[in-house]
């Protein structure tokens, strides 16, 4: 049986690996570098804001993926069971904010805690990358 | 504080309604907050979803801002040793580095929420200051040395042993230098330094306070702008020409306005003898950092600069 902390970690690296795997260099760059910043985003800004600031970079494609990790972090981590109570996290903005103080502080930690094993193996795997081209 | 508890209670469900209406409830709310955090719930569910522009970003900050009452904060006298007064000789652009939806940030007082200047900047410019002028008093000296300015850092900052076994030592011992931008000298500056500043095995006699604005006003924020023409000759490092067919791309940016005036001030480290030499030494190191290196971001521009 896996503990809650490995099921994060190893949910993380399932993320990363995706990117590992993908061709476009720029994408791996930027997705390392966005993989970094996003914990103390968190922090600084909140983290309805830092959804907001994903949503106005939807043109860059490593925000986008970094959105859908998050997306899919809540969907297969955090919140099976709550779906059946009409939770949806379709869109991250809309489900943080309908949320109650203390809904969204205990999401804050959760999300929070992701991006750091986020950042923790993007600079394991992808700083790999680069040094080995 | 027990009226915005109850109305805390009272707020309507929904995390980002409540936030909006604790700003609107809230005489003088933390600045700081507004900006990072609180002033998202001012869009609508579905404009963030769509994407906010920085630029919109920007307009609701400065009508939030004007929107705001004009209350003063003064910061009361601070008991140290020595304190003194400079004003801003232009905007104060600070904690640009900081995440924001504005792409810049500005730093505010975690607690206050209102602008300050870290004491850490403060003593690294005092540093910096101090190293420039040892530096350019015994440049022959180190003519040989790799990277002396790094070289001189290390040399000053380094163990009691080390330090009296370098040849350096000897010479400084002799050595008045004065400091740059200035007519102000002092004598054996390294032992000074290490004094001030502290080396690996002790700390310095000289504390550095954050230097607060000696009066605070939301009105006191101001938008600036920076407005970069090629933008992709510089993205793509240099790929593209720089052509006068790319369109500039305004970027807004919080500063704090010219002429606000600040309280800077040093003390002596608790521990430590209370040798007034020392703090005026660094006193005047300080004040030449302030009014000719700046602090803060764009300062090559001019901002972040201090004058009496």
């Amino acid at each position: 049986m896996k503990s809650k902390l490995q099921e994060i970690a190893s949910f993380a690296y399932d993320c990363v690996k995706e990117v590992v795997e993908v061709k476009d260099k720029d994408l791996k760059e930027k997705y390392y570098s966005h993989a970094r910043e996003l914990p103390s985003m968190i922090v600084h800004n909140g983290l309805l804001t830092t959804c907001a600031f994903i949503r106005s970079k939807k043109n860059d494609e490593a925000w986008k993926k970094i959105e859908e990790h998050i997306k899919r972090y809540l969907k297969e981590i955090e919140i099976k069971e709550k779906e059946a109570e009409g939770k949806q996290v379709d869109s991250l903005v809309k489900f943080f904010s309908g949320l109650d103080l203390k809904g969204y502080r205990l999401y804050t930690r959760k999300v929070l805690y992701f991006a750091q094993w986020l950042k923790r193996v993007a600079e394991g795997e992808l700083k790999y990358e680069e040094q080995a081209e | 504080m027990k009226s915005r508890l109850n109305s805390f209670s009272e707020l309507p469900a929904g995390f980002k309604r409540q936030l909006s209406e604790l700003l609107s409830k809230a005489k003088s709310p933390h600045i700081g907050l507004v900006f990072y955090k609180v002033l998202v719930s001012k869009f609508t569910e579905d404009e963030l979803e769509k994407g906010l522009k920085a630029e919109e970003f920007a307009r609701k900050l400065e009508s939030t801002l004007r929107e705001l009452e004009n209350y003063s904060l003064e910061t009361p006298k601070l008991p140290c040793k020595k304190s003194f007064e400079l004003k801003t000789a232009y905007r104060l652009a600070i904690g640009m580095g900081y995440p924001s939806l504005l792409e810049n940030g500005f730093l505010f007082h975690h607690t206050y929420g209102i602008p300050y200047i870290p004491g850490e900047t403060l003593k690294g410019l005092t540093r910096h200051v101090l190293l420039l002028s040892i530096y350019e008093g015994i440049k022959e000296k180190l003519a040989s040395t790799q990277e002396p300015l790094n070289y001189l850092d290390k040399y000053l900052s380094s163990k009691e042993e080390e330090f009296s076994k370098n040849s350096l030592t000897e010479t400084l011992d002799r050595t008045e230098i004065s400091i740059i931008l200035s007519d102000y000298k002092i004598r054996k500056p390294h032992r000074v330094f290490r004094r001030i500043f502290g080396t690996q095995e002790k700390r310095g006699e000289v504390i550095f306070l954050d230097a607060f604005p000696k009066k605070f006003n939301p009105q006191d924020l101001e938008l600036d702008i920076m407005n970069p023409h090629y933008a992709g000759y510089y993205t793509e490092k240099g790929k593209n020409p720089p052509g006068d067919w790319e369109s500039p791309v305004p970027i807004k940016f919080l500063t704090l306005k010219k002429g606000t005036t600040f309280i800077f001030c040093l003390d002596y480290e608790p521990l430590g003898e209370e040798e007034p030499e020392l703090l005026e030494h660094a006193y005047n190191l300080l004040r030449v950092g302030l009014e000719n290196l700046g602090v803060g971001g764009k300062k090559a521009k001019g901002y972040g600069w201090f004058e009496a």
